[in-house]
Protein backbone atom coordinates (compact mmCIF):
# COMPACT_ATOMS: atom_id res chain seq x y z
CA UNK A 1 0.00 0.00 0.00
CA UNK A 2 1.26 3.40 -1.12
CA UNK A 3 0.85 6.11 1.59
CA UNK A 4 0.82 10.02 0.31
CA UNK A 5 4.27 11.77 1.94
CA UNK A 6 3.75 14.83 2.62
CA UNK A 7 5.90 17.41 0.67
CA UNK A 8 6.51 19.92 3.14
CA UNK A 9 8.13 22.59 1.21
CA UNK A 10 5.77 22.58 -1.89
CA UNK A 11 2.19 21.80 0.90
CA UNK A 12 3.78 25.17 2.77
CA UNK A 13 3.77 27.00 -0.24
CA UNK A 14 0.71 26.03 -1.91
CA UNK A 15 -0.82 26.71 2.06
CA UNK A 16 0.30 30.11 1.47
CA UNK A 17 -1.45 30.65 -1.53
CA UNK A 18 -4.57 28.82 -0.69
CA UNK A 19 -4.87 31.02 1.83
CA UNK A 20 -5.71 34.01 -0.22
CA UNK A 21 -8.52 32.24 -2.30
CA UNK A 22 -11.76 31.17 -1.23
CA UNK A 23 -12.77 27.96 -0.33
CA UNK A 24 -14.47 27.51 -3.60
CA UNK A 25 -11.44 28.73 -5.41
CA UNK A 26 -9.47 26.86 -3.85
CA UNK A 27 -11.40 23.39 -4.57
CA UNK A 28 -11.78 25.00 -8.31
CA UNK A 29 -7.94 25.26 -8.71
CA UNK A 30 -7.86 21.72 -9.23
CA UNK A 31 -11.48 20.81 -10.28
CA UNK A 32 -12.93 21.50 -13.45
CA UNK A 33 -15.18 19.35 -14.00
CA UNK A 34 -18.55 19.22 -13.00
CA UNK A 35 -18.85 15.79 -12.00
CA UNK A 36 -15.41 16.19 -10.67
CA UNK A 37 -17.15 18.80 -8.61
CA UNK A 38 -19.71 17.08 -6.97
CA UNK A 39 -17.56 14.12 -6.48
CA UNK A 40 -15.59 15.56 -4.34
CA UNK A 41 -18.03 18.10 -2.50
CA UNK A 42 -19.40 14.88 -1.38
CA UNK A 43 -15.98 13.20 -0.40
CA UNK A 44 -15.18 16.44 1.64
CA UNK A 45 -18.05 16.42 3.37
CA UNK A 46 -18.00 12.65 4.37
CA UNK A 47 -14.09 12.95 4.98
CA UNK A 48 -14.56 16.17 7.85
CA UNK A 49 -18.22 15.16 9.15
CA UNK A 50 -16.22 11.71 10.06
CA UNK A 51 -13.01 13.66 11.12
CA UNK A 52 -15.55 16.74 13.05
CA UNK A 53 -17.71 14.00 14.65
CA UNK A 54 -15.19 11.28 15.61
CA UNK A 55 -12.65 11.26 18.68
CA UNK A 56 -10.03 11.15 15.78
CA UNK A 57 -10.12 14.89 15.18
CA UNK A 58 -6.52 15.92 16.37
CA UNK A 59 -5.41 12.88 14.45
CA UNK A 60 -3.06 13.88 11.18
CA UNK A 61 -5.18 15.18 8.39
CA UNK A 62 -2.88 13.24 5.58
CA UNK A 63 -2.75 9.98 7.54
CA UNK A 64 -6.55 10.68 8.03
CA UNK A 65 -7.74 10.90 4.91
CA UNK A 66 -5.44 8.32 3.22
CA UNK A 67 -7.33 6.21 5.65
CA UNK A 68 -10.43 7.64 4.82
CA UNK A 69 -9.97 7.04 0.55
CA UNK A 70 -8.89 3.45 1.54
CA UNK A 71 -11.93 2.81 3.12
CA UNK A 72 -13.86 4.60 0.43
CA UNK A 73 -11.42 2.33 -2.38
CA UNK A 74 -11.22 5.83 -3.65
CA UNK A 75 -9.26 6.54 -6.53
CA UNK A 76 -5.59 8.07 -5.74
CA UNK A 77 -6.24 10.83 -8.51
CA UNK A 78 -8.93 12.53 -5.86
CA UNK A 79 -7.19 11.48 -2.96
CA UNK A 80 -4.32 13.83 -4.66
CA UNK A 81 -6.03 16.26 -5.58
CA UNK A 82 -7.76 16.75 -1.97
CA UNK A 83 -4.49 16.80 -0.39
CA UNK A 84 -3.32 19.70 -2.90
CA UNK A 85 -6.09 22.07 -1.37
CA UNK A 86 -3.73 22.09 1.95
CA UNK A 87 -3.97 21.43 5.50
CA UNK A 88 -5.10 24.85 5.91
CA UNK A 89 -7.65 24.35 3.71
CA UNK A 90 -9.12 21.53 6.06
CA UNK A 91 -8.89 23.95 9.40
CA UNK A 92 -11.36 26.35 8.38
CA UNK A 93 -14.00 23.79 9.11
CA UNK A 94 -15.23 22.89 12.58
CA UNK A 95 -18.14 21.38 14.22
CA UNK A 96 -19.87 24.77 14.27
CA UNK A 97 -19.30 26.05 10.76
CA UNK A 98 -19.75 23.01 8.93
CA UNK A 99 -22.73 22.92 7.05
CA UNK A 100 -23.00 26.66 6.71
CA UNK A 101 -19.58 26.70 5.15
CA UNK A 102 -20.93 23.65 2.85
CA UNK A 103 -23.75 25.20 1.86
CA UNK A 104 -22.10 28.58 0.77
CA UNK A 105 -20.08 26.51 -1.63
CA UNK A 106 -23.00 24.29 -2.76
CA UNK A 107 -25.13 27.77 -3.19
CA UNK A 108 -21.39 29.20 -4.98
CA UNK A 109 -21.63 26.01 -7.28
CA UNK A 110 -25.31 26.50 -8.53
CA UNK A 111 -24.01 29.63 -9.68
CA UNK A 112 -21.23 28.60 -11.78
CA UNK A 113 -21.26 28.52 -15.22
CA UNK A 114 -20.98 25.45 -17.15
CA UNK A 115 -19.92 24.82 -20.64
CA UNK A 116 -20.93 20.98 -21.69
CA UNK A 117 -18.40 19.65 -24.43
CA UNK A 118 -19.42 16.87 -25.99
CA UNK A 119 -16.28 14.56 -27.36
CA UNK A 120 -16.10 11.26 -29.92
CA UNK A 121 -13.51 9.77 -27.13
CA UNK A 122 -12.39 9.40 -23.55
CA UNK A 123 -10.69 12.19 -22.42
CA UNK A 124 -7.70 10.84 -20.78
CA UNK A 125 -7.56 12.48 -17.31
CA UNK A 126 -4.21 14.12 -17.82
CA UNK A 127 -5.74 16.83 -20.33
CA UNK A 128 -9.01 17.36 -18.53
CA UNK A 129 -7.37 20.53 -16.10
CA UNK A 130 -5.76 21.80 -19.57
CA UNK A 131 -9.17 21.31 -21.12
CA UNK A 132 -10.42 23.20 -18.01
CA UNK A 133 -7.62 26.10 -17.94
CA UNK A 134 -8.39 26.75 -21.77
CA UNK A 135 -12.20 27.27 -20.79
CA UNK A 136 -11.62 29.47 -17.77
CA UNK A 137 -9.00 31.03 -19.81
CA UNK A 138 -11.05 31.53 -22.84
CA UNK A 139 -14.57 31.45 -22.00
CA UNK A 140 -14.89 32.39 -18.42
CA UNK A 141 -12.85 32.35 -15.44
CA UNK A 142 -14.03 29.65 -12.74
CA UNK A 143 -16.26 27.69 -15.47
CA UNK A 144 -17.11 24.23 -15.16
CA UNK A 145 -16.83 21.98 -17.81
CA UNK A 146 -19.35 19.37 -18.15
CA UNK A 147 -17.89 16.45 -20.74
CA UNK A 148 -20.11 14.01 -22.31
CA UNK A 149 -19.49 11.37 -24.83
CA UNK A 150 -20.93 11.15 -28.15
CA UNK A 151 -19.46 8.73 -30.44
CA UNK A 152 -21.44 9.70 -33.67
CA UNK A 153 -19.12 12.95 -33.46
CA UNK A 154 -16.36 12.57 -35.85
CA UNK A 155 -12.79 14.81 -34.66
CA UNK A 156 -13.09 18.04 -33.01
CA UNK A 157 -16.22 18.33 -29.96
CA UNK A 158 -19.58 20.26 -30.01
CA UNK A 159 -20.05 22.39 -27.17
CA UNK A 160 -23.30 23.81 -25.49
CA UNK A 161 -23.12 27.29 -24.00
CA UNK A 162 -25.87 29.11 -22.41
CA UNK A 163 -28.58 26.70 -23.47
CA UNK A 164 -26.96 26.83 -27.07
CA UNK A 165 -25.70 23.67 -28.67
CA UNK A 166 -23.28 23.60 -31.58
CA UNK A 167 -21.09 21.38 -33.23
CA UNK A 168 -18.02 21.59 -34.18
CA UNK A 169 -16.72 18.48 -35.62
CA UNK A 170 -16.27 17.39 -38.93
CA UNK A 171 -19.56 17.77 -40.05
CA UNK A 172 -18.93 21.64 -38.92
CA UNK A 173 -16.08 21.64 -41.74
CA UNK A 174 -17.83 19.45 -43.85
CA UNK A 175 -20.96 21.92 -43.32
CA UNK A 176 -19.02 25.38 -44.20
CA UNK A 177 -17.22 24.00 -47.14
CA UNK A 178 -20.58 21.86 -48.75
CA UNK A 179 -20.65 23.73 -52.00
CA UNK A 180 -16.75 23.28 -53.25
CA UNK A 181 -17.66 19.62 -52.29
CA UNK A 182 -20.70 19.93 -54.14
CA UNK A 183 -18.61 21.24 -57.21
CA UNK A 184 -16.11 18.45 -56.70
CA UNK A 185 -18.66 15.29 -57.17
CA UNK A 186 -20.17 17.50 -59.50
CA UNK A 187 -17.42 17.37 -61.75
CA UNK A 188 -17.68 13.91 -61.26
CA UNK A 189 -20.60 13.00 -62.40
CA UNK A 190 -21.89 12.72 -66.22
CA UNK A 191 -23.51 15.84 -67.77
CA UNK A 192 -26.72 15.29 -69.03
CA UNK A 193 -27.31 13.61 -72.70
CA UNK A 194 -30.44 14.78 -73.44
CA UNK A 195 -30.36 18.27 -75.27
CA UNK A 196 -34.11 18.89 -74.84
CA UNK A 197 -36.81 16.53 -73.12
CA UNK A 198 -38.09 13.73 -75.33
CA UNK A 199 -35.56 14.37 -78.55
CA UNK A 200 -33.25 12.41 -79.30
CA UNK A 201 -29.96 12.55 -79.74
CA UNK A 202 -28.50 12.12 -83.28
CA UNK B 1 -119.59 -69.50 -121.33
CA UNK B 2 -121.25 -67.51 -118.13
CA UNK B 3 -124.27 -66.69 -120.02
CA UNK B 4 -124.86 -70.36 -121.28
CA UNK B 5 -124.46 -71.63 -117.46
CA UNK B 6 -126.95 -68.76 -116.34
CA UNK B 7 -129.60 -69.97 -118.75
CA UNK B 8 -129.05 -73.51 -117.95
CA UNK B 9 -129.62 -72.42 -113.99
CA UNK B 10 -132.81 -70.73 -115.08
CA UNK B 11 -134.07 -73.25 -117.24
CA UNK B 12 -133.84 -75.75 -113.99
CA UNK B 13 -134.96 -73.36 -111.13
CA UNK B 14 -138.66 -72.92 -113.73
CA UNK B 15 -138.68 -77.10 -113.83
CA UNK B 16 -138.07 -77.63 -110.50
CA UNK B 17 -140.78 -74.90 -109.23
CA UNK B 18 -143.16 -76.21 -111.81
CA UNK B 19 -143.04 -79.57 -110.46
CA UNK B 20 -143.49 -78.01 -106.86
CA UNK B 21 -146.18 -76.04 -107.61
CA UNK B 22 -147.87 -79.25 -109.72
CA UNK B 23 -147.33 -81.75 -106.54
CA UNK B 24 -148.94 -79.02 -103.94
CA UNK B 25 -151.85 -78.64 -106.82
CA UNK B 26 -152.28 -82.28 -106.59
CA UNK B 27 -152.70 -82.13 -103.07
CA UNK B 28 -154.56 -79.70 -102.44
CA UNK B 29 -157.24 -81.19 -105.29
CA UNK B 30 -157.31 -84.18 -102.55
CA UNK B 31 -158.04 -82.34 -99.84
CA UNK B 32 -160.90 -80.53 -101.51
CA UNK B 33 -162.22 -83.61 -102.81
CA UNK B 34 -162.36 -85.46 -99.57
CA UNK B 35 -163.98 -82.53 -98.07
CA UNK B 36 -166.56 -82.57 -100.49
CA UNK B 37 -167.59 -86.11 -99.98
CA UNK B 38 -168.06 -85.40 -96.18
CA UNK B 39 -169.94 -82.48 -96.56
CA UNK B 40 -172.11 -84.79 -98.94
CA UNK B 41 -172.28 -87.17 -97.01
CA UNK B 42 -173.39 -85.39 -93.95
CA UNK B 43 -175.64 -83.38 -95.37
CA UNK B 44 -179.21 -85.14 -95.48
CA UNK B 45 -179.83 -84.74 -98.75
CA UNK B 46 -183.18 -86.15 -99.49
CA UNK B 47 -182.16 -86.47 -103.09
CA UNK B 48 -179.69 -89.38 -103.36
CA UNK B 49 -180.09 -90.16 -107.13
CA UNK B 50 -178.33 -86.66 -108.02
CA UNK B 51 -176.33 -87.09 -105.16
CA UNK B 52 -174.73 -90.03 -106.82
CA UNK B 53 -174.93 -88.61 -110.21
CA UNK B 54 -173.17 -85.48 -109.13
CA UNK B 55 -170.28 -87.82 -107.37
CA UNK B 56 -169.70 -89.90 -110.29
CA UNK B 57 -169.25 -86.71 -112.68
CA UNK B 58 -166.52 -85.32 -109.20
CA UNK B 59 -165.19 -89.24 -109.60
CA UNK B 60 -164.67 -89.15 -113.62
CA UNK B 61 -163.41 -85.52 -113.25
CA UNK B 62 -160.86 -86.32 -110.96
CA UNK B 63 -159.61 -89.25 -112.90
CA UNK B 64 -159.42 -87.26 -115.80
CA UNK B 65 -157.41 -84.54 -113.93
CA UNK B 66 -155.02 -86.84 -112.49
CA UNK B 67 -154.58 -88.17 -115.53
CA UNK B 68 -153.90 -84.76 -116.76
CA UNK B 69 -151.68 -84.45 -114.11
CA UNK B 70 -149.64 -87.46 -114.53
CA UNK B 71 -148.75 -86.37 -117.83
CA UNK B 72 -147.69 -82.99 -116.85
CA UNK B 73 -145.94 -84.97 -114.45
CA UNK B 74 -144.42 -87.31 -116.82
CA UNK B 75 -143.82 -84.04 -119.44
CA UNK B 76 -142.22 -81.73 -117.00
CA UNK B 77 -139.51 -85.28 -116.51
CA UNK B 78 -139.07 -85.36 -119.76
CA UNK B 79 -138.39 -81.88 -119.81
CA UNK B 80 -136.50 -82.10 -116.74
CA UNK B 81 -134.19 -84.55 -117.86
CA UNK B 82 -133.61 -83.14 -121.55
CA UNK B 83 -132.57 -79.64 -119.50
CA UNK B 84 -130.33 -81.83 -117.71
CA UNK B 85 -128.60 -83.31 -120.23
CA UNK B 86 -128.86 -79.99 -122.42
CA UNK B 87 -127.12 -78.77 -119.12
CA UNK B 88 -124.37 -81.35 -119.20
CA UNK B 89 -123.78 -80.93 -122.89
CA UNK B 90 -123.54 -77.12 -122.28
CA UNK B 91 -121.42 -77.67 -119.45
CA UNK B 92 -119.05 -79.92 -121.29
CA UNK B 93 -119.14 -77.63 -124.23
CA UNK B 94 -118.55 -74.65 -121.65
CA UNK B 95 -115.47 -77.11 -120.54
CA UNK B 96 -113.64 -77.36 -123.27
CA UNK B 97 -114.40 -74.35 -124.47
CA UNK B 98 -113.22 -72.64 -121.97
CA UNK B 99 -110.00 -75.06 -121.85
CA UNK B 100 -109.57 -74.05 -125.32
CA UNK B 101 -109.85 -70.41 -124.47
CA UNK B 102 -107.84 -70.74 -121.42
CA UNK B 103 -105.23 -72.16 -123.93
CA UNK B 104 -105.48 -69.41 -126.52
CA UNK B 105 -105.35 -66.90 -123.49
CA UNK B 106 -102.00 -68.12 -122.36
CA UNK B 107 -101.12 -67.71 -125.53
CA UNK B 108 -102.07 -64.52 -126.37
CA UNK B 109 -100.69 -63.81 -123.33
CA UNK B 110 -97.42 -65.08 -123.88
CA UNK B 111 -97.35 -63.17 -126.88
CA UNK B 112 -98.59 -59.91 -125.12
CA UNK B 113 -95.60 -60.44 -122.98
CA UNK B 114 -93.19 -61.11 -125.52
CA UNK B 115 -94.17 -57.78 -126.58
CA UNK B 116 -94.22 -56.02 -123.55
CA UNK B 117 -90.84 -57.40 -122.84
CA UNK B 118 -89.54 -56.31 -125.87
CA UNK B 119 -91.23 -52.94 -125.44
CA UNK B 120 -89.78 -52.93 -122.53
CA UNK B 121 -86.11 -53.50 -123.43
CA UNK B 122 -86.46 -50.78 -125.87
CA UNK B 123 -87.81 -48.73 -123.76
CA UNK B 124 -85.07 -49.63 -120.83
CA UNK B 125 -82.69 -48.92 -124.13
CA UNK B 126 -84.02 -46.03 -124.99
CA UNK B 127 -83.92 -44.51 -120.96
CA UNK B 128 -80.69 -45.33 -121.03
CA UNK B 129 -79.53 -44.38 -123.80
CA UNK B 130 -81.37 -40.85 -122.82
CA UNK B 131 -80.18 -40.89 -119.41
CA UNK B 132 -76.08 -40.99 -120.64
CA UNK B 133 -76.85 -38.57 -122.95
CA UNK B 134 -78.59 -36.72 -120.19
CA UNK B 135 -75.49 -37.00 -118.37
CA UNK B 136 -73.18 -36.49 -120.63
CA UNK B 137 -75.06 -33.41 -121.45
CA UNK B 138 -74.80 -32.33 -117.51
CA UNK B 139 -71.27 -32.99 -117.64
CA UNK B 140 -70.56 -30.86 -120.41
CA UNK B 141 -72.23 -28.14 -119.34
CA UNK B 142 -71.07 -28.60 -116.08
CA UNK B 143 -67.60 -28.69 -117.05
CA UNK B 144 -68.14 -25.97 -118.96
CA UNK B 145 -69.34 -23.85 -115.86
CA UNK B 146 -66.91 -25.33 -113.37
CA UNK B 147 -64.56 -23.67 -116.47
CA UNK B 148 -66.06 -20.64 -116.39
CA UNK B 149 -66.38 -20.41 -112.48
CA UNK B 150 -62.53 -21.31 -112.48
CA UNK B 151 -61.85 -18.50 -114.39
CA UNK B 152 -64.08 -16.11 -112.42
CA UNK B 153 -62.44 -17.07 -109.45
CA UNK B 154 -59.10 -16.92 -110.61
CA UNK B 155 -59.63 -13.48 -111.45
CA UNK B 156 -61.36 -12.67 -108.35
CA UNK B 157 -58.25 -14.11 -106.58
CA UNK B 158 -55.77 -12.41 -108.21
CA UNK B 159 -57.90 -9.38 -107.65
CA UNK B 160 -58.24 -10.11 -103.74
CA UNK B 161 -54.27 -10.89 -103.56
CA UNK B 162 -53.30 -7.61 -105.05
CA UNK B 163 -55.81 -5.81 -102.54
CA UNK B 164 -54.53 -7.89 -99.84
CA UNK B 165 -50.91 -6.73 -100.75
CA UNK B 166 -51.69 -3.25 -101.11
CA UNK B 167 -53.38 -3.27 -98.01
CA UNK B 168 -50.90 -5.40 -96.28
CA UNK B 169 -48.45 -2.53 -97.21
CA UNK B 170 -50.13 0.21 -96.39
CA UNK B 171 -51.03 -1.92 -93.02
CA UNK B 172 -46.58 -2.25 -92.69
CA UNK B 173 -45.83 1.29 -93.63
CA UNK B 174 -48.47 2.40 -90.79
CA UNK B 175 -47.35 0.15 -88.03
CA UNK B 176 -43.65 0.91 -89.15
CA UNK B 177 -44.49 4.69 -88.72
CA UNK B 178 -46.87 4.39 -85.36
CA UNK B 179 -43.96 2.05 -83.81
CA UNK B 180 -41.58 4.78 -84.73
CA UNK B 181 -43.29 8.10 -83.77
CA UNK B 182 -44.47 5.36 -80.36
CA UNK B 183 -40.54 3.74 -79.86
CA UNK B 184 -39.49 7.97 -80.26
CA UNK B 185 -42.10 8.84 -77.68
CA UNK B 186 -40.72 6.30 -75.28
CA UNK B 187 -37.44 6.95 -75.51
CA UNK B 188 -38.17 10.41 -74.85
CA UNK B 189 -39.80 9.42 -71.97
CA UNK B 190 -37.49 7.26 -70.47
CA UNK B 191 -34.57 9.31 -71.42
CA UNK B 192 -36.91 12.26 -69.69
CA UNK B 193 -37.01 10.06 -66.33
CA UNK B 194 -33.51 9.04 -66.47
CA UNK B 195 -33.03 13.05 -66.32
CA UNK B 196 -35.33 13.64 -63.97
CA UNK B 197 -34.01 10.45 -61.87
CA UNK B 198 -30.34 11.97 -62.29
CA UNK B 199 -31.16 15.63 -61.03
CA UNK B 200 -33.12 14.23 -57.92
CA UNK B 201 -30.30 11.62 -57.25
CA UNK B 202 -28.02 14.18 -57.38
CA UNK B 203 -29.97 16.64 -55.43
CA UNK B 204 -30.80 14.02 -52.80
CA UNK B 205 -26.54 13.18 -52.66
CA UNK B 206 -26.23 16.73 -52.85
CA UNK B 207 -28.41 17.27 -49.79
CA UNK B 208 -26.65 14.03 -47.93
CA UNK B 209 -23.59 15.18 -49.01
CA UNK B 210 -22.47 15.65 -45.60
CA UNK B 211 -23.67 13.11 -44.25
CA UNK B 212 -22.26 10.76 -46.44
CA UNK B 213 -19.12 11.88 -46.15
CA UNK B 214 -19.29 12.58 -42.25
CA UNK B 215 -20.15 8.13 -42.42
CA UNK B 216 -17.44 7.80 -44.58
CA UNK B 217 -14.70 9.90 -42.93
CA UNK B 218 -16.30 8.08 -39.58
CA UNK B 219 -15.83 4.59 -41.09
CA UNK B 220 -12.62 5.74 -42.29
CA UNK B 221 -10.78 8.03 -40.10
CA UNK B 222 -12.67 7.28 -36.84
CA UNK B 223 -10.54 4.28 -35.51
CA UNK B 224 -7.15 6.09 -36.67
CA UNK B 225 -7.02 9.10 -35.41
CA UNK B 226 -4.56 9.12 -32.81
CA UNK B 227 -5.38 10.37 -29.28
CA UNK B 228 -3.06 13.27 -29.94
CA UNK B 229 -4.86 14.06 -33.05
CA UNK B 230 -8.30 13.86 -31.69
CA UNK B 231 -7.21 16.34 -28.98
CA UNK B 232 -5.61 18.43 -31.12
CA UNK B 233 -8.95 19.04 -33.12
CA UNK B 234 -10.66 19.34 -30.01
CA UNK B 235 -8.72 22.55 -29.46
CA UNK B 236 -8.56 22.94 -33.28
CA UNK B 237 -12.45 23.24 -32.61
CA UNK B 238 -12.68 25.65 -29.57
CA UNK B 239 -10.74 27.50 -31.11
CA UNK B 240 -13.00 28.24 -34.01
CA UNK B 241 -15.63 28.47 -31.72
CA UNK B 242 -13.82 31.39 -30.32
CA UNK B 243 -13.58 32.47 -33.43
CA UNK B 244 -16.93 31.90 -34.28
CA UNK B 245 -17.68 34.56 -30.80
CA UNK B 246 -20.11 31.29 -29.64
CA UNK B 247 -18.96 31.77 -26.26
CA UNK B 248 -20.25 35.46 -26.07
Amino acid sequence: MRLWKRPKRKISSSSSRYLKMDTLETILSNTYTKKDLSHRLYLLREFLEERLFSEKKNANIIYQLNEFFEKKKEKRDEFNALVAWGYDFFEIFNTENLYTKLKEIEDKVGGLPVVTVYLPIFLPIYEIPKLGDWIRKNVQAGALVDLKADPQLIGGCALVWKGTYKDYSLRYYLDKSKEAIKRVVADYLPKSSLTAAGSIPA
Amino acid sequence: MNLNSDLLLNLLFGVTSFSIILSIYLVLSSFLREKRVKEILNSNSLDLSSQYEETSHILEAEKKSNTIIHKALRQAQKILVKAELSGLSLIAREKLESKRLASEYQLELRKVMEEIKLQLQKTSNDAEKSYISFLKEIEDRVGRDLTKKQEVLEVKIDSFFEKTQTLLTEFVDDLHDQTQTQLDKEIGNAKKIIEEYRVQRLQIVDENIVAILEKTLNITLGKKLTLSEQTELIYEALEEAKKENFFV
